[in-house]
């Protein structure tokens, strides 16, 4: 018997893109910045914490990823509902790592590190870290061998507009630009008639960008809103779990590997966010 | 003309055009990676903005003039004659090469920038009036460098395509740099074959239009941007005098204590550290491309890796950031000497490297030792806000020297 849990949502993603150094913090010679006014960019895939940054107007309306659905695979499947609405949370910080291709090729990066924390409100709480190698938790990913990366790395960038499209419901990428542009536009007015300098600066930028994005429908800016990259492995580190009230219906196995498959995509160069969906699958002992 | 004499005549004017294009891209790369980068260096959000946009743009032009630099590498090779990614040390004064303005490393100003927009005038264009008042713009050999390609295009044209001996396969073209296939362009650069008189000519006119533009269509070209970016400039001096978005680097840094005229010597310990650290990483990503482009023997991993290595991330983990990092440092202990800047110092060696398997081993233990340096580099006692990229140094340049080692068979290593 396994547990099977859904999660899925958006996340705030800032970093810097190529030809930029992989520590660029305000994105010159990419296609995504830190805009005036704004703290640096810190590579960071944020779930729920946004480290202090003010969304940008048009940023999904639910961001956070949280747990759809969950149940065991008895016959028939029971659900665990004390699990449905819980945050998903990968901690410690959590990068997309290629470093300029140093590490991996596009695509094949892995995220680093890989600490997934699930917790409901009701204390319930699944946390599951993956190592590089089980025997050098502390192996920092540019020692890793390429094997080690590319187990826990993507397996490429697709273009898949119908999983982008049944997960967000943006199915038109440049229908999406021209109406991100129409709410920028009038929000740039609103900001030059109460004086805001510093608002126009950074709207400005952004229309720019998406203006270009609307003339060049194969550039980056608009071939990644319907791209994604898919992940799957075992976790095979440390795991906690506390389940107060039993609402798991049983131990789970904290020896074997955790098998995960998600999918990051759908990446929006103007707000910097994309989506996160997957599902987690926890062998009872 | 002869073959012969065509032949030596276009490979000297060729290799003036390598060195000259080796040399604006490291003006332009100095400029822009002076700018600031933060409210707290004296610029407001609205000027960092805009700034913004000059070192993209300047940035831009300077992946295109490696572009031009890899356009005259393959036209070098196709008449037969070698890839050339030596030049002198700057200063050097208009007479140098005769294309209108000195050649010297020194911040962002409007002394820089015109001197840009000198460099990237058109042929049959007036000098502009803007560039008249200043100094270092003197009217001696050609205008611009437009002028020298001009030169070498004529002569060209009078080749036939009996002439052009090098095999295609020695051609290094943009294709190469990119896995994603059937792309033209990769990151602005695109790099064409040169196999014959009119794909010599194709590519001759590339670095036209993109340096000069054409007659009425200038829009885009390197002398439209730097124009653009000085007019902005002056608009921005016009509404706050005091305005100064780069920041206060020396001109021409070097770590020679000799004391060449024009040369500002690094003397703060920490700075010379990471300096040397910039001058041998430099080094060595020319000799990997000297080695790239006249690949001989190569097999086709060999030559990817030189590539995944010379390119990004040597451009990218190893010479802006630490250009980057040095105009932060001070030049000495002097506060008033201004900071450091990054010393392009061109090696004095031969760069290509006959022997394969000689070179890889000499590129492997200089990738090893700047490693060693970086590592030694992060006791070092380094403003807060640039320890985070010494130990992105540390692991990056490990990385790479491992890699290439891996690659490339070649034992030994940390």
């Amino acid at each position: 018997m396994k547990l099977i849990v859904r999660f899925s949502g958006a996340v705030l993603y800032r970093l810097p893109t190529d030809p930029d150094p992989m520590d660029e913090t305000r994105g010159v010679s990419g296609y995504t910045f830190a805009l005036a006014g704004e703290p640096d960019m810190d590579r960071t895939i944020r779930m729920h914490d946004f480290g202090g940054f003010v969304l940008r107007s048009g940023s999904p309306a639910n961001m956070g990823v949280f747990v759809t659905r969950a149940y065991r695979t008895d016959a028939p499947e029971t659900p665990v509902e004390a699990l449905v609405g819980a945050k998903v949370e990968l901690l410690g910080e959590p990068k997309l790592e290629n470093r300029n291709w140093l590490l991996t090729l596009p695509g094949k990066e892995p995220i680093v590190p890989f600490e997934l924390e699930i917790t409901s409100p009701s204390g319930l709480r699944l946390r599951r870290d993956d190592y590089f190698d089980p025997a050098q938790p502390d192996l920092p990913v540019w020692k890793a061998t390429p094997a080690q990366l590319a187990r826990r790395g993507a397996s490429g960038i697709a273009l898949d507009p119908l999983t982008i499209g049944e997960a967000t419901g943006m199915w038109d990428p440049m229908q999406a630009i021209a109406e991100r542009l129409a709410l920028l536009v009038p929000e740039r007015e609103e900001a030059e008639k109460r004086g805001d300098e510093i608002a126009v600066a950074a709207l400005t930028r952004r229309i720019a960008e998406l203006e270009f994005a609307l003339v060049n429908p194969t550039d980056r800016r608009v071939m990644a809103r319907q791209a994604i990259e898919r992940f799957a492995f075992g976790m095979n580190g440390k795991a906690t779990i506390d389940d107060p009230h039993g609402a798991l219906g049983g131990t789970l196995d904290t020896t074997q590997p955790w098998p995960i498959a998600y999918w990051m995509g759908g990446w929006d160069a103007d707000t910097l966010t994309c989506f996160f969906d997957g599902a987690l699958i926890v062998p009872y002992a | 003309m002869t073959h012969a004499d065509l032949r030596a005549v276009l490979a000297d004017k060729l290799t003036v055009a390598a060195e000259i294009e080796h040399g604006v891209l490291c003006q332009y790369l100095y400029a822009a990676l002076s700018l600031k980068k933060n409210p707290e260096e004296g610029v407001t959000w609205v000027q960092l903005e805009r700034m913004r946009g000059w070192e993209a743009a300047i940035l831009k032009i300077a992946r295109q003039e490696m572009e031009h630099l890899g356009i005259v590498c393959n036209l070098l090779s196709a008449l037969g004659g070698a890839p050339h990614f030596g030049r002198p040390p700057m200063p050097l004064p208009p007479s140098f090469y005769g294309v209108g303005a000195r050649f010297t490393l020194e911040p962002f100003s409007v002394a820089a920038l015109r001197r840009f927009v000198r460099l990237e005038h058109p042929a049959d264009g007036p000098v502009l009036a803007t560039l008249a008042p200043d100094g270092v713009v003197l009217l001696q050999g050609r205008a611009s460098i437009a002028e020298l390609y001009l030169e070498i295009r004529k002569l060209v044209e009078s080749t036939d395509d009996a002439f052009w001996l090098g095999p295609s396969s020695a051609q290094i073209v943009t294709q190469m740099l990119n896995p994603a296939p059937g792309q033209r362009t990769v990151y602005d650069v695109s790099l064409p074959a040169v196999t014959d008189q009119k794909s010599a000519l194709a590519a001759i006119d590339q670095v036209l239009i993109e340096g000069e533009g054409t007659d009425g269509h200038r829009q885009g070209s390197h002398f439209a941007v730097f124009h653009h970016i000085l007019e902005e400039f002056a608009a921005e001096l016009e509404r706050e005098p005091g305005f100064e978005p780069a920041r206060p680097i020396v001109a021409n840094p070097t770590l020679d204590d000799r004391g060449h005229v024009g040369q500002t010597e690094l003397t703060a310990p920490a700075t010379r550290a990471l300096a040397r650290v910039f001058d041998r990483s430099y080094g060595v990503m020319l000799v990997m491309l000297a080695r790239y482009y006249v690949h001989t023997d190569e097999t086709p991993a060999e030559l990817t890796t030189l590539q995944t290595t010379a390119f990004f991330p040597s451009m990218t983990l190893l010479i802006r950031p630490i250009a980057e990092m040095l105009t932060l440092l001070p030049a000495s202990s002097d506060p008033g000497a201004g900071n450091a800047g990054p010393p392009f110092t061109p090696p004095r060696a031969t760069l290509f490297l006959p022997d394969k398997r000689s070179a890889w081993r000499v590129i492997a233990e200089q990738l090893d030792q700047i490693a060693a340096d970086c590592a030694a580099l992060v006791p070092t006692d380094y403003p807060a806000a640039l320890r985070p990229r010494v130990q992105m140094l540390l692991e990056n340049t490990a990385r790479m020297a491992a890699n290439f080692r891996a690659a490339m068979l070649v034992g030994g290593g940390a």
